[in-house]
């Protein structure tokens, strides 16, 4: 699947609505802040689930990579 | 013992009350009817016409009549016009305060409204200058996104709405 990022600029009011498809977890992040970084502010980020259930499974397994360290 | 009658054609005097006035304060006595106004003192006497003649008799023995006569005629013109510049200062004081009541009152409110539009249009201006501002700030950060957007591998397909601008940003995997 493409990775897409549609942005929608509202001249009278310079608001801003972005929705990206296709990137997935912090990624979708990472590439809006690329995009906008200094340029405009974000105010409002409604996220999918998938990014927070993948968002969980990352802090997980660095959870379990730490304990592993320890272990170790 | 004879008597002559000397009638004397008085100049045209239209203000009846004014005339009447003079010699009412010299002691003339008023007799009033339906058609005239006969006004007598000492042996002279004037008659107001309904139609505005005015004939003084006098006698001829009294030597003073013409010089009496004369006197009210002057003092009728005399009080005429004075009454008349009175009235003419009083009218044009009347009309002057009129006119400047109803200049001051036009001025407040040609005053207010250009104010009004004094501020309408700085209001008019201020808005045009924001929203011309917004646009060339939005045209720069679409630009920016779009340079970025590229520099980060992605494909641009822009759209212009009316209020709404569209940037499509795909990137093949």
């Amino acid at each position: 699947m493409d990775e897409e990022i549609i942005i929608e600029i509202n001249s009278e009011t310079g608001q801003l609505n972005i929705n990206t498809e296709g990137i997935k977890g912090e990624l979708c992040v990472d590439e809006v802040n690329k995009l906008i970084d200094g340029l405009a502010m974000a105010t409002e980020w409604n996220l999918t689930d998938e990014y927070y259930q993948e968002a969980q499974a990352r802090n997980t397994k660095k959870e379990q990579q730490k304990l592993g360290g320890k272990s170790s | 013992m004879s008597s002559r009658v000397v009638a004397k054609i008085l100049p045209v005097i239209k203000d009846l009350t004014v005339f009447k006035e003079v010699l009412e304060s010299k002691n003339f006595v008023t007799q009033e009817t339906s058609k005239s106004i006969f006004l007598s003192r000492e042996g002279i006497s004037f008659t107001i016409l309904d139609n505005g003649t005015i004939r003084a008799r006098f006698n001829n023995q009294n030597r003073r009549a013409n010089g009496i006569i004369d006197d009210i005629v002057k003092e009728y013109q005399l009080l005429y016009q004075k009454k008349l510049a009175e009235l003419r200062r009083k009218l044009d004081t009347v009309k002057r305060a009129e006119a400047l009541q109803k200049l001051n009152a036009q001025n407040h409110q040609e005053q207010e409204e250009q104010q009004l539009e004094r501020e309408l249009r700085k209001m008019e201006k201020t808005r045009k200058i924001e929203q011309k501002l917004l646009q060339d700030k939005i045209t720069q950060i679409e630009q920016k996104i779009i340079e970025r957007a590229e520099a980060n591998g992605f494909t641009v397909k822009k759209t212009v709405g009316v209020q709404k601008q569209v940037i499509r940003l795909v990137r093949r995997k």
